[in-house]
C-alpha cells in the first residue's frame, strides 16, 4: 500500500546530487522538480510522492545511502554526503498530499510561483 | 492483427462502469472510423502497469500509475518482428562476442536492434534471458533495469526511439536471450517516468468506479506526439474532480498552447473564481476571449465536463455535468497540431492539477449530440453527479 506521504525538499545548491541518488535508487529522472522560493528568490526544489512504508525505509536507511556513497569517486562523496544531509523530509502514514505539501512549505518559508498564468487570471489581475 | 483478449469477456474494449453498472455506450466507438485521440479508462485495471515501462502491473487501488494504456485503437496488435533471433545481424556496443543468441562483453556494452522499430510508436516486448551480469534494456521512454542475475521472462512496453532496442550488459558477462517477441502496440498511451510524479489510483467508495488522483505539487502524465494534423475538430471528455483556488492544467496539447498554434488546455479551475476553462485555437493570437467558460463553482467541485473545439467555425464549447457554455471568436485558421498532450501539468512543469480523474477521451471530431449525452450519461455514473437535462 502506498500510503505513506513524503514531502522532500533540497537546497538548489544539491539538487543534481539528490535528483542522480533518486534515479540511481531507481526513482528515474529530475524527482525534485518543482521550483521553491524564498522572497522571490529561487532557493530549493522539491516533490511529493506516495511510499511503501517499506520502500521508504530502505531509501532513507543510513546503512543503504553510506553503501550507495561509498562507492562513488571520491571527489563526489562529500558532496553527496552534504547533500543527503540538507534534504528535508516530512513524512505523514496516510496524509493528505497537499495538507503535507503546504505544511512542507510553511515550515520551510517557501513558496511555490505558478509564474504562468492563464489568460483569464492575467485580465483578472490587471 | 490480432486483438487482445477473448471476445465475449469483459475485454480491453469495455468502459468499466463500476461493478454494479450494465453498459450502455461504449467510447471506444467514438473512434471506429480511425479518428485519431485517446480513451484512458482508470477502471480497467488491465491497461495500468505501475512503472513507465509496464513490467509492474496494476492489482489495487492505492498504486502508482506509471503507464495507463490507450484503449482508443483497442489496442491491436502488430505482426512480429522477431521472426528468427540471429544477434549477429544486431549492432553491436563496445565490441561484444555475439553468437546466434548470446553476447558476452568486457565491460558494459551488448547488442542493438537498428532500423526496425518506428520512432514514436510503442511496442510490447517479451523477453526470456539468462545473464550473468545483470542486462539494461534501452531505447525507450524509459531505461528498465532487470535485476539481478540469471534467467527471467519480462514483458515490457516501450516507445521506440532513435536509439533502436538495445540490450546492455551492465558489466563484464554473457548474457543469452533464448526468446524474443517484438509487436507494434496501438495507441496513445500516457505514462510518467519519474516516480514522484506519478498519480495514485483511488477508488470512489459510493460510485465504485476507479480514478486517477493528481496531488497538486508535481504530479502529471504525458502522451507523446499525437497527430491531430489532420483534422480542426476536437471533443474532449472527463469526469472530474477539483480542489484548487487558482489555476491548474487538467490536459494540454502541447508544451503551452498560448505559444503553438492547433492545440489546446482544459483548465480546472481556470481562475480563482471557480470557472473551468476550456481554449482551443489555430493559428489566431492568443486572446482571453477564446476561453470557453463554465458557470462558477466551489473550490472543491466534482463534475462531468465535456469541451469541443471546430476551429474552421471559430467556436470552443464547455459543458458541465451537460450545462453549455459556448464561445465564438476568431480562432485563426489551420488544423490542430502534432503535440504531446500532458495531464496534470503544463509541460510537466507548473500549474500542478490538484483533483481526481475519473476518465478521459479525446477524439478528433465533434461528437454528434446523441454521443455526447449518452458518454455525459456514462461519466456522470463515475462520478456520482446529476446532469442538467
Amino acid at each position: 500500500m502506498f500510503n505513506l506521504s513524503v514531502v522532500n525538499i533540497i537546497p538548489l545548491a544539491y539538487l543534481d546530487l539528490i535528483n542522480a541518488l533518486a534515479e540511481a535508487y531507481g526513482c528515474g529522472p529530475n524527482n525534485m522538480s518543482v521550483p521553491l522560493y524564498t522572497n522571490d528568490e529561487l532557493t530549493h526544489y522539491g516533490c511529493h510522492s506516495f511510499w511503501r512504508i517499506d520502500d521508504y525505509a530502505e531509501f532513507s536507511s543510513d546503512e543503504l545511502r553510506n553503501a550507495f556513497i561509498s562507492q562513488l569517486d571520491a571527489e563526489l562523496q562529500a558532496p553527496m554526503q552534504a547533500a543527503i544531509s540538507n534534504l528535508y523530509e516530512r513524512v505523514i502514514v496516510d496524509g493528505d498530499p497537499q495538507q503535507n505539501w503546504q505544511a512542507a512549505l510553511a515550515e520551510l518559508g517557501l513558496t511555490e510561483h505558478n509564474a504562468e498564468k492563464t489568460d483569464i487570471d492575467s485580465l483578472i489581475e490587471s | 492483427m490480432l486483438k487482445l483478449g477473448a471476445p465475449g469477456i469483459r475485454g480491453r474494449n469495455t468502459f468499466y462502469m463500476g461493478p454494479s453498472s450494465k453498459k450502455a455506450f461504449d467510447p471506444a466507438s467514438l473512434f471506429k472510423n480511425g479518428e485519431q485521440g485517446f480513451l484512458l479508462d482508470p477502471s480497467d485495471l488491465s491497461t495500468m502497469f505501475q512503472d513507465a515501462a509496464g513490467t509492474v502491473p496494476v492489482t489495487a487501488v492505492g498504486q502508482p500509475l506509471g503507464l495507463v494504456l490507450d484503449k482508443s485503437k483497442g489496442l491491436v496488435m502488430g505482426s512480429e518482428l522477431i521472426i528468427t533471433l540471429d544477434l549477429t545481424t544486431w549492432a553491436t556496443v563496445n565490441s561484444p562476442e555475439v553468437t546466434k543468441n548470446t553476447f558476452t562483453t568486457a565491460a558494459t556494452g551488448g547488442v542493438r536492434l537498428d532500423g526496425v522499430l518506428q520512432n514514436g510508436t510503442w511496442y510490447k516486448c517479451i523477453v526470456e534471458l539468462d545473464s550473468t551480469v545483470g542486462v539494461q534494456l534501452y531505447g525507450g521512454q524509459q531505461v528498465v533495469t532487470l535485476p539481478g542475475t540469471g534467467r527471467r521472462t519480462i514483458t515490457l512496453y516501450y516507445e521506440a526511439s532513435a536509439a533502436g532496442f538495445y540490450f546492455r550488459n551492465s558489466g563484464a558477462g554473457t548474457t543469452t536471450i533464448h526468446s524474443l517477441s517484438i509487436e507494434s502496440i496501438a495507441g496513445n498511451h500516457a505514462y510518467q517516468t519519474t516516480s514522484a510524479s506519478r498519480p495514485i489510483l483511488r477508488k470512489n467508495a459510493v460510485t465504485g468506479a476507479n480514478y486517477l488522483e493528481f496531488d497538486g505539487s508535481d504530479d502529471f502524465l504525458q502522451i507523446a506526439n499525437i497527430d491531430f494534423s489532420a483534422t480542426d475538430k476536437m471533443s474532449l471528455f472527463t469526469g472530474v474532480r477539483k480542489n484548487a483556488s487558482s489555476v491548474r492544467i487538467l490536459c494540454e496539447l502541447s508544451s503551452n498552447m498560448n505559444s503553438n498554434s492547433g492545440s489546446f488546455y482544459l483548465t480546472a479551475p481556470e481562475t480563482g473564481q471557480g470557472q473551468y476553462g476550456f481554449k482551443a485555437r489555430a493559428n489566431a493570437n492568443q486572446q482571453t476571449s477564446m476561453t470557453a467558460l463554465t458557470q462558477n463553482t466551489s473550490i472543491d467541485d466534482i463534475c462531468v465536463l465535456s469541451a469541443s473545439s471546430d476551429l474552421s467555425a471559430d467556436r470552443n464549447t464547455i459543458r458541465r455535468n451537460g450545462l453549455l457554455s459556448a464561445i465564438s471568436y476568431d480562432l485563426g485558421t489551420g488544423n490542430f497540431g502534432n503535440y504531446p498532450l500532458f495531464i496534470g501539468r503544463r509541460s510537466g512543469t507548473s500549474l500542478s492539477f490538484n483533483g481526481h480523474i475519473y476518465s478521459l477521451i479525446c477524439v478528433g471530431r465533434l461528437t454528434t449530440d446523441s454521443e455526447t449525452k449518452a458518454l455525459e450519461k456514462e461519466i456522470a455514473k463515475l462520478t456520482g453527479v446529476s446532469l442538467n437535462v
